[in-house]
């Protein structure tokens, strides 16, 4: 069809509609027009189609990676809320239960729900599990959501949010805490009582790790440490978002120092007694994603030490790693892992630096590639 | 129509393909985002619509039947998205009186008022309308480009080639209908 010529008033006045600039004079000339001709309407409904179609033609373009990842964390999240979640737990009380929970794109997570085993009936108590080489997630009966992460073992009262929310940790969770004023929720480890109100942290706390590490990323925690018998043995410390403490198992104080090798002195220095302070005040950790992202299928590390990676690559895929040259340990990291295959990952850790790899079975052996080495030193010596 | 590729792409999202769906929103992300930012004029709140959109869309997907193609499907969603943001802001025609806006909303038929577009391959019409721009006249191209590819406002086209705000409103019309006749099948 041939438009016809419109005048230059009728022409502004389009452009208005078009880029919704319309003012009072130019939408009263619209509609006159319109009014003209029947053909008017086709020729703005076409001219509207070109001008949105056009749009596709901006130079700018849109940052595709943040935006998928957005996208992905909110439909992770939606399907944990749709599958068995709160199903699970009215179950509960049917006895034992076994829930599939998917994660992330390769990984299918167990959740085990079981009756203690020992059947002792004053201390029964709900048990949730991800074995090794799986994560999960669980909705507790309050609404919080909890993510396991691999090797990580909760267990809870039949009770819980009745009168209490207690949660006792061995492993590696990341706590998503509904809001309950009256009611703490209180995330008991070996040696830390940790008590939140509403808020989300982490809680590293495998048993065969030299420390615990408490890491908020929103609201307020409080960590206090406590005995077997659960009796208070220190002051509280109260953390604030983006913080993280790092407790030392071995010197039984809650350490101010990110590194390790830093608070080892404090070992057998000074015996914990009841009115101690706890000796903390903390690191701050700008991007608390370094600590929560293993719940996300995009999992990031900054200079982390390769002897540091290693059990968390052996819990995530259930396997066991063995440095045939001791040097690598001390590699150092940087980057995010998006895919969750074994193979993959050992194929991004081993071209960022002169590493092989061989995996028999179960056992993953790295050595150093010393034609690699040569190339890699090569080009990254000092002028 | 679906092309085989999108039927395959498609029928791996319904069943829950999280590869499938990254494909998807890797490929239509930018054309989403460039159309709602047109709508709704702010980078961010085009993010958050369009995000919305592809989050329904993977939610919704096994319940869903294509008469379109996938581009016309994702474009007519995220466009009554940002028309139902525009209108809950009361951003749509903000320079408009109460009035003279019941006038224009009786004038227009509601589905044109709000423009649905249904059935358009946006990404198609892309294609042609980048193949026909060389037919306009040269000063109408340039402005066209300075608003369209650039993302100059008006004022600023003004401003740089001395002339003024309506001249550029004019040849900004007059492109889009040298454009209309030199694409035949508009959908």
């Amino acid at each position: 069809m041939k438009g016809k010529q419109v005048s230059d008033k009728v022409s502004v006045a389009l452009t208005g509609w078009l880029d919704n600039s319309l003012s009072d004079e130019q939408a009263v000339e619209l509609v006159r027009w319109i009014g003209e001709d029947s053909n008017n309407l086709v020729a703005l409904m076409e001219a509207e189609k070109l001008w949105n179609a056009s749009a596709l033609l901006a130079r700018k373009e849109p940052d595709v990676a943040p935006a998928w990842n957005r996208v992905l964390d909110k439909i992770e999240m939606d399907d944990v809320r749709k599958l068995p979640g709160r199903q699970v737990i009215i179950k509960l009380s049917v006895l034992m239960k076994v829930a599939a929970v998917f994660l992330g794109m390769v990984l299918i997570a167990g959740v085990l729900l079981l009756r203690n085993p020992d059947g002792d009936v004053s201390d029964n108590y709900f048990k949730a599990e991800a074995p090794r080489g799986s994560r999960s997630v669980i909705t507790l009966p309050d609404g919080s959501m909890i993510w396991l992460n691999s090797g990580t073992t909760l267990r809870y009262n039949p009770d819980f949010g009745v009168r209490s929310r207690e949660i006792q940790l061995e492993g590696e969770a990341y706590f998503s805490v509904a809001e309950n004023r009256k009611i703490p929720f209180r995330v008991l480890t070996t040696e830390l009582c940790i008590t939140a109100l509403g808020t989300s942290f982490n809680v590293k706390a495998y048993p065969e790790e030299v420390s615990v590490e408490t890491t908020l990323e929103t609201g307020e925690v409080k960590i206090e440490q406590i005995t077997v018998d659960r009796t208070k043995v220190s002051e509280a410390l109260i953390l604030s978002p983006k913080q993280k403490a790092v407790f030392i198992r071995s010197s039984g104080l809650l350490s101010k120092d990110y590194s390790e090798d830093k608070a080892q002195p404090g070992i057998n220095k000074t015996p914990v007694t009841p009115a101690l302070k706890v000796a903390v005040k903390v690191d701050t950790m700008p991007d608390t994603r370094l600590a929560t992202s293993w719940k996300d299928s995009r999992w990031m590390f900054r200079s982390e030490k390769l002897h540091r990676l290693v059990p968390i690559l052996e819990r995530r895929y259930d396997i066991t790693i063995v440095f045939s040259d001791t040097v690598l340990r001390n590699y150092t990291f940087t980057g995010t892992i998006k895919e969750d295959n074994l193979e993959q990952v050992l194929m991004a850790l081993t071209s960022a630096a002169p590493i092989n790899y061989k995996i028999d079975h179960k056992i993953v052996i790295l050595s150093e590639d010393l034609e690699r080495k040569r190339i890699f030193d090569f080009h990254l010596q000092p002028d | 129509m679906l092309t085989p590729a999108e039927q395959y792409l498609i029928e791996s999202v319904k069943s829950g393909d999280k590869k499938a769906f990254a494909f998807l929103f890797s490929r239509y992300y930018a054309d989403m985002w460039k159309y709602a930012r047109n709508l709704v004029k702010d980078d961010s709140t085009a993010e958050d619509l369009v995000m919305d959109v592809f989050v329904r869309f993977w939610e919704t997907a096994p319940k869903l039947e294509f008469r379109t193609s996938l581009s016309g499907y994702l474009c007519q969603s995220v466009h009554n998205h940002c028309i139902n943001y525009l209108t809950r802001k009361h951003k749509k025609f903000p320079f408009v009186s109460k009035e003279i806006r019941d006038t224009l909303e009786n004038t227009f038929p509601a589905a044109v008022y709000d423009n649905p577009h249904e059935g358009i391959c946006f990404t198609e019409l892309r294609g042609q309308i980048e193949s026909s721009i060389g037919s306009l006249p040269e000063e109408c191209r340039r402005i066209f480009m300075m608003s369209r590819y650039e993302e100059l406002s008006h004022e600023e086209i003004a401003e740089k080639l001395g002339i003024s705000k309506n001249t550029v409103k004019v040849q900004i019309y007059r492109a889009l209908q040298k454009l209309r006749e030199s694409i035949k099948n508009l959908g």
